[in-house]
C-alpha cells in the first residue's frame, strides 16, 4: 500500500511539472509579432511583399489599401496532400504568413508578423526578427536603387 | 576494413554530401527579376495578360502592390495513372494501390515601380506548392516564357510610332 501511495505522488509530480505554458494575450501577441520600421507605408509593404517572396511563400490574399498580405507555403511532408486536395485552392495543412503594415507616424511604420504552422500560432519573437531584418535589407536595396 | 578506414571513407563520402548554400537576395534577383520600359501599371496589365497567355487561372490579383498569383493544374496521362495504378497495386499486393495525383504549376510576380515610365518585374516559379530554386532549368524556363509573353503584351499596347505625332 506504502508502495502504492509514493508512486502515485511520484506521479502527480511528474504531471504537475508537465503544466503547459497559459494562452498568450492579445496584447502579449501584438508585442511579439510588431517590430518598428523606419518608411512609408507603401515602401515597406513593397519589401515585406518581396521579403515573403525570398522566403518561398507563394501570395495568397493582398489588400494594398488595408496594408495586409497573407502568403503560404507548402511542407515537403504535406505535397502530395496539398496535390490531391485542389493544390492552392485546397484544404491541405500548409504554413502560413500573415503581414500587416500601418503607417505609425509620418517617418515609421509598424511592422506586423504572424506565423502560422499547420494552422497553429507560432509564438517566435525570432522568426518576426528575422524578418523585420530582411525588410530593412530590401528597403536599403530599394533605396540604392536596384530592383525590388 | 580497420575502423580507421571506416571512417576515411565515411569522412569522404560525407565531403561528397556538401550542400550548395542558399542564394544571396541580389543573387535571387538577377535570375528572376527584368526591368520593362512602361509603368506599373501597365506592366501590371501585361504580367496578368501573360498569365492568361500561358494557361494560369490567376488567383490572386492586387493591382495597388502589383501583386500576382497564378496556377495551372496539369493532370498525368491516363496510361501512366494505370500504369501507377497497376504497378503499386501489384507491389503492396492490393494494400496500397495508388495513382499519380496532378501537377500544379504556380507563379508570384510583383510589379514595381521604378520610376514613371519605368518597372521591375520579378517572375517566382512554383512547383506543388513548393517554390523552384531559381538556378534550376524549369524554372528558369518558365521566366523566359512568361517574360517573353509580358514583352509581347507591352508592345502590343504601345501605340503605334507613327501615331504618336497625329
Amino acid at each position: 500500500m506504502r508502495r502504492l501511495l509514493a508512486s502515485a505522488a511520484l506521479l502527480a509530480s511528474l504531471l504537475a511539472a508537465c503544466e503547459t505554458t497559459p494562452e498568450l494575450t492579445p496584447t502579449q501577441w501584438e508585442a511579439i509579432e510588431t517590430r518598428r520600421v523606419d518608411g512609408k507605408r507603401d515602401q515597406v509593404l513593397r519589401a515585406a511583399s518581396a521579403v515573403v517572396l525570398d522566403d518561398g511563400y507563394y501570395f495568397a490574399a493582398s489588400d494594398f489599401a488595408a496594408g495586409t498580405l497573407t502568403a503560404a507555403k507548402v511542407p515537403s511532408t504535406q505535397q502530395d496532400a496539398f496535390q490531391r486536395s485542389g493544390g492552392m485552392t485546397g484544404h491541405s495543412p500548409i504554413d502560413m504568413i500573415s503581414i500587416w503594415v500601418v503607417q505609425a507616424d509620418p517617418v515609421s511604420c509598424s511592422l506586423r508578423v504572424q506565423y502560422r504552422d499547420f494552422g497553429t500560432h507560432i509564438s517566435s519573437p525570432e522568426r518576426v526578427s528575422a524578418f523585420w531584418t530582411a525588410v530593412q535589407r530590401r528597403m536599403l536595396k530599394d533605396q540604392a536603387g536596384g530592383a525590388p | 576494413m580497420k575502423p580507421a578506414s571506416l571512417l576515411v571513407a565515411a569522412g569522404l563520402l560525407l565531403a561528397g554530401c556538401e550542400a550548395t548554400p542558399p542564394m544571396t537576395v541580389t543573387q535571387l534577383d538577377a535570375l528572376q527579376v527584368r526591368e520593362v520600359e512602361a509603368p506599373a501599371d501597365r506592366a501590371f496589365a501585361a504580367a496578368s495578360g501573360a498569365l492568361f497567355d500561358a494557361g494560369y487561372q490567376v488567383h490572386v490579383s492586387d493591382a495597388d502592390a502589383g501583386l500576382l498569383t497564378g496556377e495551372r493544374r496539369e493532370d498525368p496521362a491516363v496510361a501512366t495513372n494505370a500504369a501507377v495504378v497497376i504497378l503499386s497495386a501489384i507491389l503492396t499486393r492490393g494494400a496500397g494501390t495508388t495513382d499519380k495525383p496532378p501537377d500544379y504549376y504556380a507563379v508570384c510576380i510583383q510589379v514595381m515601380p521604378m520610376t514613371a515610365d519605368r518597372s521591375s518585374v520579378r517572375i517566382r516559379p512554383f512547383f506543388n506548392g513548393r517554390v523552384q530554386a531559381a538556378s534550376s532549368a524549369p524554372a528558369q524556363e518558365t521566366v523566359k516564357e512568361l517574360w517573353t509573353l509580358m514583352q509581347r503584351q507591352v508592345l502590343m499596347k504601345e501605340p503605334w510610332p507613327a501615331a504618336k505625332g497625329k
